[in-house]
This record gives C-alpha cells, structure tokens and sequence, in this order.
C-alpha cells in the first residue's frame, strides 16, 4: 500500500469518526423540511424577483443612445417592449425567441408559475424536467463544464442560468422540445381556466399547444408547451413521460 | 403534487417505511462525502438533505433501482463539488435559525488538508477518491454512481493519487 492510500484510508477514518459524532436528524423531519423549503422559494423567489427587476433595468436604456441597434418604441423596458398583448401574439413571441436562440426572451415570456417550476427543477437536480437526459452521454460533465462554473457567469439571475441549460440543450439536440422550426399558430380556444393557442412546428408531428395565462397587466404568457401525447403535470415542458 | 407526495399523502404505509429506512441508513454516508467533497463543515448536512429531497421526489422511481443510494451519492456527489451549490448551502445552514446547526466536529488536522488537496484535483478526480476511500465503493460501483465507465473510474484514481503524491511529496506507486 502506498503513502497516499494509507494517508487517505486514515483520512476516510478520521471523517467516519467525526460523522459518528454529528446528530443526525430524525428522518420525520425530513417532511417538515419541506415547509421550510416553500419559505425559502418564497424568499428566493423574491430576490430573485428584485435580480430580475435589476437585470431588464439593463435593457431600459433610451432608444435615442442606441443608435442604429436596440430600439423600444414607446415602452419604458424590453419586457414591455416584448408583443404580449393576446394569447396568440405571445405565443409567436415565444416562438420566435426560441427559434433565434434568444432564451432570456423565453424566460421573460414564461408565466411566473412555469418560471418557478423550472426554477425547483433546477434546484432540486431534476434536469430530466428541463433537459433530454438521455441525448447526451456525459451530461453531468457538461453541465460542469458547459453550465455550472460560477466563475464564468455573467449574472445570478435566473434568466441566464435558463440561458445557459438552454444553449446547452441546443449544442447536445436535447430540448425537451425543440421549437426551433418554423411556427404557425393555427387557433386560439378560451376554456373555463386557460386559454390554448395551438401550432404547428417544423419537426414537430402533430399540434403543439401553448397554455397561456394573463398577468394582472393584461400581457399574456406561457404556462405550458405541450406536444402531442404531453403529461401534463410537467410544467413548463410538457413531454410523453416526462413528469414519471 | 407528484406522484410520491401523492402516495405519502395517501398514507401508503409502504412507501413511507421504505424510505425513512433508506433514509436513517444511508444519511451518515451521504453526509460524509458531501462533507469530503464540499469541505465545509456547516453545509454538508444542507446539502445531503437536499439530495434526499430530490429523492423523496422521485422515490416511487428509484426505490425500484438496485441501488438507490448510488442515486443520492450521483446527486450530492455533482452538488458539493459545484460552488455554486456549496455556497447556496452554507448559506441555508447559516439562516436556519429555528434548529441548532449541525455542524461536522473538528477532527484531525491532517485529514482536513489532505481532504482540501484531493478538493483541489479536477471533480471527478476528487468524486472518485472519496467515493473509493469514504465510501469504500469498489471502480464498478462507483462507474456506475458517476455515470462512467470502469476504466475511466481506474484512470481518474491513478491521476488522482498520482497528482497527490506530487503535490505532497509522498509515495504512490
């Protein structure tokens, strides 16, 4: 046996040892974990909120400074400047989005709802919600290398780590569900508590459906994106056994 | 509600006793490598928990695994090697203020820094050193926790102990 395997099979000991000694919950407290847990997304969810609110501050600047590139129109922010106004319109924004690889705007037309469940997806590791698992073979290196390396992040907001799971779901063809194809929106139906836009996708078979709802400031947003066949507990990414 | 919660709230007397049996077994271990892997004694705990969160969740899944500790151990393994995570940990065991903190005891001197050297390899490195000596888990099994073939494991072990040697001066054959 070498040196450093009997430094580190001491080492292991010593920690066996110390572990020994810590005093380890009662699994009934696991459960209660939980109500803790929805305290601290409501915490999170609000500083997040006031990252966010900071971060789309960056995009407000007046059109005049920008010369020949971003212009607002009359709207104070990019978001307000994002066409939301029925469910149809926000639909083809977000589609548009996708299709140009512009995720931050998908993240800002996703509902709040749909953007907190991705946002316990990604804390709670469950990336088969957020990414097709199975696409790639080394996907917790790349996650690694390609995603989790805080020292290359240029914000903590949400909306660029989306954009990051994104860019790398396109490098690995692994969407969930690729909206890249060209999309049509082909109806609109009102039910009793959700609004559906349906379309089709290039290279998606069948209709895919947008579940939209509307904010308190009459814009629309994306719920759920639901392909033919879509569990629909899988928010927002609604995919055949997705949500097993 | 997924399907586990709904199971638990349906009060399915099986599913709970499997899992608070998994759970009271496996935690001390889990523990260990968060706190081998993360190196902070405060948050090795939050972050083991958070893996067996993540494993309540999708228990009526992986209680049929073979092994359903090689899936808490891939979690918190990716976990406490991510700063990200460990920081986000640190800081949920600092605020929680309703429960004594369970904080890892000191323990030998020695061992901290050998520890903080094998942290400072490449992650994979690191996963498979306290993954083989922590936990005693043989090149196969631990292929099989991180998602990697045996051969890759076997590789990343020499390297790893090789690189130590080096940077302490010791003896590895």
């Amino acid at each position: 046996m070498s040196d450093i395997d009997t430094a580190l099979s001491e080492a292991a000991a010593d920690t066996h040892r110390r572990i020994g000694e810590v005093p380890q919950r009662p699994a009934s407290e696991v459960g209660r974990r939980r109500g803790r847990r929805a305290t601290a997304m409501a915490v999170s969810f609000l500083l997040i909120l006031a990252l966010g609110v900071s971060g789309i501050a960056l995009f407000s600047r007046p059109a005049a400074s920008e010369g020949d590139g971003l212009s607002l129109g009359e709207a104070r922010t990019y978001y307000e400047a994002l066409e939301l106004s029925s469910p149809s319109e926000a639909a083809a924004t977000f589609g548009d989005a996708f299709g140009r690889n512009d995720f931050m705007t998908v993240w800002l037309v996703l509902d709040r709802s749909a953007q907190n469940e991705w946002q316990q997806d990604f804390n709670l590791l469950l990336y088969f919600q957020i990414i097709d698992i199975d696409a790639f073979p080394d996907l917790r290196a790349s996650l690694q290398t390609e995603v989790l390396t805080i020292d290359t992040w240029e914000s903590f907001d949400m909306w660029y780590l989306f954009d990051r799971m994104m860019l790398l779901a396109d490098r690995h063809d692994a969407f969930l569900i690729d909206l890249s194809g060209e999309m049509t929106v082909t109806d609109e139906t009102v039910e009793e508590d959700h609004t559906d836009v349906s379309a089709t996708v290039v290279g998606i078979d069948g209709v895919v459906t947008f579940r939209m709802a509307q904010a308190p400031s009459g814009r629309w947003r994306v719920v759920q994106v639901i392909v033919p066949g879509g569990d629909e507990e899988s928010i927002p990414w609604s995919t055949p056994g997705a949500n097993p | 509600m997924d399907a586990g919660e709904a199971q638990l709230a349906n009060g399915d007397p099986a599913f709970r006793m499997d899992f608070v049996e998994f759970y009271r077994r496996q935690l001390g271990g889990v523990i260990g490598l968060a706190f081998v892997l993360s190196g902070s004694r405060s948050g090795a705990e939050e972050l083991a928990q958070e893996a067996f969160l993540s494993a309540f969740r999708v228990w009526h899944r992986i209680a049929h695994y073979n092994d359903p500790g090689a899936w808490v151990r891939r979690v918190v393994a990716n976990a406490a090697v991510s700063r990200f995570r460990r920081m986000r940990a640190e800081a949920r065991a600092v605020f929680r203020l309703d429960h004594a903190m369970y904080v890892i005891p000191e323990g030998d001197a020695d061992a901290d820094r050998l520890w903080a050297e094998v942290r400072a390899l490449s992650s994979r490195q690191a996963q498979v050193i306290a993954l083989h000596y922590l936990d005693e888990r043989t090149t196969v099994e631990i292929g099989e926790i991180l998602g990697i073939s045996e051969p890759t494991v076997k590789t990343h072990l020499q390297r790893g102990r090789q690189a130590l040697a080096q940077r302490l001066g010791a003896e590895e054959r």
